[in-house]
């Protein structure tokens, strides 16, 4: 007999020994069918009722702490209490300032930072700054903290200090002149605009 | 049958008739690869049910049943190679071979094919299926569906001292 005869007639013989009761397997293939089809609606509405919570609950909250993210500087640095400032403190160097950044230095120069700058400093802690026209970087929303004699700003971070910790300097005041020397600051076009020579009280 | 609302009077009917024309053989096929026939049964029906869960796609192909006898021949072949790995890790022996009066040196013989040349043997001599519906069950090519039983006719004419004759 051929090989392939033998295959033919030998698994022919095998199989026709094998006669599963069809109708039995039907009604439980239609049962574990439907229960599998149930569970997977359950899991289907589970899963939009989670995704309807979490929108409710969570989304505020991620939307108040990416809006807090506008006034802070990057997660994971150390955080001024710039959002509950210590009016006393800031209250000694609050004015209107003025200084002219020269334009030697290469921090300054790559980010158009020379000419006018003026910065007003609000008892409340909040900086307005104006900056020479070549500046075309984010300014709004820049806040300081003073303490004793150490001020700390956001000033830049959302521009060109971006993804830096938040700098702290030391102040000093002289008559109409207000001086910063950094403490910390990893930002060098920010200890150009801030340090690089005395700011002058005076609108 | 009734499905229970969930799929409509036509569909039933059509899938309740593939069922009774298609359990047995597919069950007959994973019998050839698994040599188990309570396997074989538990793969066939868990086909079958991923068919119904299915239904309203795969009832609107040309061959649903060329579909579920690729389900139920991947199950298959998995769960062998989870049989035959279970058996190396416990040295366990063969399973037992059915009592029926059948070609047992025949049946042992196909345990020396890989799933996929078990699976190709069966559907080319049992279910007489020509080489391109075997490579759309099988999903690969015609050309190794060939090879497939070339590999599995040399191995078998080996094993039961048969010669060794190439079908075209």
């Amino acid at each position: 007999m051929s090989l392939d005869r033998r295959l033919r007639e030998g698994l022919g013989r095998i199989a026709a020994g094998i006669d599963p009761d069809v109708d039995w397997h039907l009604r439980r293939a239609v049962r574990g069918a439907r229960r599998r089809v149930v569970l997977r609606r359950a899991s289907a509405t589970l899963a939009a009722a989670a995704v309807i919570i979490t929108s409710l609950v969570i989304a505020p909250r991620a939307l108040d702490a990416l809006s807090s993210l506008t006034r802070r500087p990057p997660a994971g640095h150390p955080v001024p209490a710039v959002a509950e400032p210590t009016t006393v403190g800031n209250q000694a160097i609050a004015g209107t300032y003025r200084r002219s950044v020269p334009a030697g230095d290469l921090d300054v120069r790559s980010n158009h930072l020379a000419g006018r700058w003026i910065i007003e400093l609000r008892p409340e802690g909040t900086m307005a700054v104006t900056a020479p026209a070549s500046f075309t970087g984010v300014l709004s929303g820049s806040q300081f903290q003073v303490g004793a004699d150490t001020f700390r700003t956001t000033l830049f971070i959302q521009d060109v200090c971006s993804n830096l910790p938040v700098p702290t300097y030391r102040w000093t005041r002289v008559g109409e002149r207000l001086k910063f020397t950094p403490i910390d600051d990893r930002c060098g076009a920010r200890v150009a605009v801030l340090a690089s020579g005395p700011w002058v009280s005076g609108g | 049958m009734n499905l229970e609302g969930w799929h409509d009077d036509q569909a039933d009917v059509a899938y309740a008739w593939l069922f009774r024309e298609e359990f047995a053989a597919v069950v007959r096929t994973a019998f050839l690869i698994l040599h188990n026939r309570q396997e074989a049964e538990d793969v066939a029906q868990e086909a079958f049910m991923q068919l119904l869960v299915h239904w309203r796609k795969v009832g609107r192909y040309e061959r649903p049943e060329a579909w579920v006898r690729r389900v139920a021949i991947r199950l298959a072949a998995r769960r062998l190679r989870r049989e035959q790995l279970r058996a190396i890790l416990h040295r366990s022996v063969d399973p037992p071979v059915p009592t029926m009066p059948v070609d047992v040196d025949l049946l042992r013989a196909l345990r020396a094919l890989a799933p996929q040349q078990r699976a190709a043997v069966a559907l080319f001599y049992l279910e007489d299926r020509p080489m391109a519906e075997i490579a759309q069950i099988l999903g690969c090519s015609k050309a190794t569906v060939k090879v497939h039983l070339f590999k599995a006719r040399k191995r078998l004419a080996e094993l039961l001292g048969e010669e060794h004759v190439d079908v075209p």
